[in-house]
């Protein structure tokens, strides 16, 4: 089967129960979606399929035949994608490894919701955990974001 | 094959290109681009730093970057004693090397909150060294006197104007002696020092591009996963292979230390081999243990003689003659690291060594470990560290460097082993379990005179270095406890080890984790059974620490101390010096219909000097959540042998949604600095629990707290 990964058109080969998590990082080597819990609670695999937030780690890739899907390598050409950009001025993150889920889901939530409350910011990104609390800097950059991208592209 | 030196390290070098680097000028990743070429001379007057005649600044960072900021932090040391430029440097991670030692742990290693106190001097004395030698290069090279040069962002400045570049003056530097008697800055003049400057390693985690363990990529990489017996220390007795060995793309079903492991072309087909193979395991005695068990056995051992860790005048004399005695138990239960990066290593036998790529904190651990499993001597053991994602103490152990050597040793191919999440949650070392039973004496007056407790916990030490546990005390199962910065006269800290069937290991903080707890609210528990206030006792008896005094008044002024609270409000304090740094949390927390809600914390800091003040709040308020997560959530349970909680669904972390409002004040402190990764954690949960108690009356003595508070 085929799908479109940050799109380029690509053939996958492994087999249709893989969860595309391990289609990302094991078979096409794009190792900036992460491994967390594997059971789609700690949202560290996030991409986006079409424009929406999945877990990577809970879809067969059988599913998916033809479909899109955006990886934190493919959100921009040049890592200056807003919300990039605001992490970066934030300063967020500490040991990292959560933050391209956090970037993923927060990068979905401003794309349908441009100016978000505090309240949206929680219940989108409660699904991200990050175990080094980097979650104030969250909120700030995801304000920031919001803020500065007056035309936020959808990814 | 046998390799002779000369070939060993062209062996190594041509494996750098995983060498962890960062590049100030590139702000981002430019991995294994190392200056080479034969027209380039490298001054290397320390292990440290490295100019090159191309004028390439290298810093080296014998830390492991886990979060805490290290690779930007350390070499914030070095650049601002040699003048470098800071926008124009590159950082590279240290390989295993006795240089690199760890004074404070007697090993390379990362831990004990030690990265920037051990380096502070070592790490500005290299950079002092070497300006002072390209000074000399400068003055010889144009006669110029060394009063009149002066270093300045990356290189010397004659009274002309005329600039040289460090590695300009890179070659003749190199032919000069290292100077013995290097004077440092006064920290007046610090420039670098002491900014808020930004991490080095933040563009390169937003992109995705980061290189983690789990992310090493090596030509013909294969993947090992392993599973251990659910029962603690049960081992595997047989297991059937057959249908695994037809599965396409499975190398290797072999045994493991304890357990199975499985090699194949990916992740997922080793994971669905590793399912597929019947295994059956040899329990052990390990089956008996529960949690219930051990709270009924440590309940018992806290009735029983201690061995003495702290005494000052006669606690039990005092007790028997004081007009009140308060008497209370308090219980913290094991909790698990939960690093969100499981653990994972790659190995690679070939040409008489073994490589290592590992997220560790501990690289002289991790190279004996592979030296030990296949008989190499040291130095034919190398070990790359790649970043970290998350440590908290459990990349201390190497277990997870024995599997990867394990498996590695069967096959020609290098080999990443990933845990699964499960195995990881229930193979842990966890934060020991600890029961303690606290009297306290109050004079007629109402001040304490006498404090007792008695501490019930398993030792880290007894299987670790048993030289350490000394007269029955292992001092890092009462850190905290002791040293009682309290004015009490009587005190008698005793400690009862008992050990469990539970891995026990370093967790944040240690032992300070569960002292400061106990320590904090029984000493709240005292002034509110002398109908005193908590914050005023509490000064009067830190008569002797005036550090922990400032902050914990600072703290209380900051939280509105003294201020009428509405019903079902309430506010708590605590303090507690850990790794060298004081440490104050102030509370306000809201109980509606037994649902505790913290409105606000304030946390006021002493660490002594701050490198970074942008990475120290990240580390403080990281610590409060890993702090709050304990406190609120977990805990790590035990029944037929098995750990309970195999993922984050039913061990679960901290979440956006349950971040309360933090403020960090960070006072200025001129003496050297202190530990700081660690030392907010301890003072969380008793500030919450005091203010959970001047909200409702309900004393909290168990964590994490009940998910219901209400006066049962
Ligand atoms: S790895 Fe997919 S949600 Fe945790
Ligand atoms: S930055 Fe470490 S888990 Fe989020």
């Amino acid at each position: 089967m085929r799908m479109v990964i940050n799109g380029i058109d690509r053939e996958v080969r492994s087999s249709p129960d893989t969860p595309l998590l391990w289609v990302i990082r094991d078979e096409w080597g794009l190792t900036g979606t992460k491994y967390g819990c594997g059971i789609g609670v700690c949202g560290a695999c996030t991409v986006h399929l079409d424009a929406a937030p999945i877990r990577s780690c809970a879809v067969p890739i059988g599913s998916l035949a033809g479909r899109r899907v955006t990886t934190i390598e493919g959100l921009s050409p040049d890592g200056q994608h807003p919300v990039q950009k605001a992490w970066v001025a934030e300063d967020v993150p500490q040991c990292g490894y959560c933050q391209s889920g956090q970037i993923m889901s927060a990068a979905a939530l401003l794309a349908r919701r441009p100016h978000p409350t505090n309240r949206d910011i929680d219940t989108a990104m409660s699904g991200n955990l990050c175990r080094c609390g980097t979650y104030a800097r969250i909120r700030r950059a995801i304000r920031r974001a919001g803020k500065d991208a007056h035309d936020p592209q959808p990814s | 094959m046998i390799l002779n030196r000369r070939d060993f390290f062209k062996v190594v070098a041509s494996s750098a290109g995983l060498v962890l680097a960062l590049d100030t000028r590139t702000a981002g990743v430019n991995k294994g681009s190392r200056a080479k070429g034969a027209d380039v001379r490298t001054f290397a007057p320390n292990a440290w730093v490295r100019i090159g005649s191309n004028d390439e600044i290298v810093i080296i960072v014998d830390k492991s970057e886990m979060g805490q900021g290290v690779l930007t932090a350390l070499p914030m040391l070095v650049a601002e004693e040699l003048e470098a430029d800071w926008d124009r440097l590159r950082v590279e991670q240290a390989p295993t090397a006795s240089v690199y030692i760890n004074p404070a742990l007697g090993a390379e290693a990362t831990g004990g909150s030690s990265s920037v106190r051990s380096s502070y001097l070592p790490l500005r004395t290299a950079g002092a060294a070497a300006r002072l030698m390209l000074l000399e290069a400068a003055h010889r090279l144009t006669g110029v006197a060394h009063t009149r040069l002066r270093a300045e962002r990356g290189a010397v400045l004659l009274p002309d104007g005329q600039r040289f570049l460090y590695g300009a003056l890179a070659q003749a530097a190199a032919q000069l002696p290292v100077p013995r008697d290097v004077r440092l800055k006064s920290p007046r003049h610090f420039h670098i020092i002491g900014k808020p400057l930004p991490r080095l390693d933040t563009p390169e985690k937003t992109t995705g591009s980061a290189v983690f363990g789990i992310d090493v990529q090596k030509p013909g990489l294969l993947i090992g996963v392993v599973r251990r017996s659910a029962v603690l220390g049960g081992r595997l007795r047989d297991y059937d292979e057959r249908a695994a060995r037809a599965m396409a793309g499975v190398v290797r079903i072999t045994r493991v230390d304890g357990g199975l492991g499985v090699i194949a072309v990916d992740t997922w087909t080793a994971w669905k081999a590793l399912d597929a193979i019947p295994l059956r395991w040899e329990e052990g005695d390990g089956a008996r243990a529960s949690t219930r068990a051990i709270r009924e056995e440590y309940r018992q051992a806290a009735a029983t003689e201690g061995a003495i860790a702290e005494r000052r005048g006669d606690a039990r004399a005092a007790i028997l003659r004081a007009p009140r005695v308060i008497e209370a138990n308090y219980e913290i239960p094991f909790a698990a690291h939960a690093p969100l990066e499981p653990m994972n290593c790659t190995a690679h036998l070939h040409d008489g060594v073994c490589e290592i790529w590992a997220p560790t904190q501990a690289q002289t651990g991790a190279q004996e470990t592979a030296a030990h499993l296949t008989g190499l001597p040291l130095d034919r053991v190398v070990v790359h560290t790649t970043l970290l994602g998350g440590g908290f103490g459990r990349r201390l152990e190497h277990d997870f460097v024995a599997d990867a050597v394990t498996l590695a040793r069967t096959v020609p191919n290098p080999v990443k082993v990933v845990w699964s999440r499960e195995e990881d949650m229930t193979h842990d070392f966890y934060r020991p379990y600890s029961y303690h039973k606290v009297q306290g004496a109050l004079d007629p007056r109402g001040t304490p005179i006498a404090w007792r407790q008695t501490i019930v916990a398993a030792s880290l030490m007894r299987t670790r270095d048993p030289a350490a546990v000394k007269n029955g005390v292992d001092p890092t199962a009462v850190g905290g406890a002791v040293d009682m910065p309290y004015d009490i006269p009587n005190i008698e800290i005793g400690y009862v080890e008992r050990d469990t069937k539970v891995p026990v290991g370093f967790w944040r903080s240690v032992a300070d984790s569960y002292t400061a707890f106990v320590k904090e609210s029984f000493v709240d528990e005292l002034a509110h059974a002398a109908s005193r206030d908590p914050l005023v006792l509490r000064r009067d008896l830190l008569a002797s620490d005036l550090d922990q005094r400032r902050v914990l008044w600072a703290a209380a002024r900051a939280i509105g101390w003294g201020r009428r609270r509405p019903p079902g409000c309430g506010l708590g304090v605590a303090v507690h010096k850990s790794f060298g740094t004081s440490m104050a949390q102030a509370a306000s927390v809201r109980i509606r219909s037994g649902q505790l809600h913290i409105d606000r914390l304030v946390c006021v800091c002493d660490c002594g000097l701050v490198v970074n003040p942008n990475i120290a709040r990240a580390q403080i308020e990281g610590a409060i959540a890993f702090a709050l997560q304990a406190a609120l959530k977990g805990p790590i349970t035990v029944e037929d042998g098995r750990i309970q909680q195999r993922n984050f669904d039913n061990y679960q972390l901290l979440r956006i949604d349950e971040m309360p409002r933090i403020d960090i004040r960070l006072l200025k402190n001129a003496r050297a600095p202190q530990g700081l990764g660690e030392p907010a954690v301890p003072p969380v949960a008793p500030a919450l629990a005091n203010a959970i108690f001047a909200a409702s009356g309900i004393r909290v003595r168990e964590l994490p707290f009940p998910a219901v508070l209400d006066h049962a």
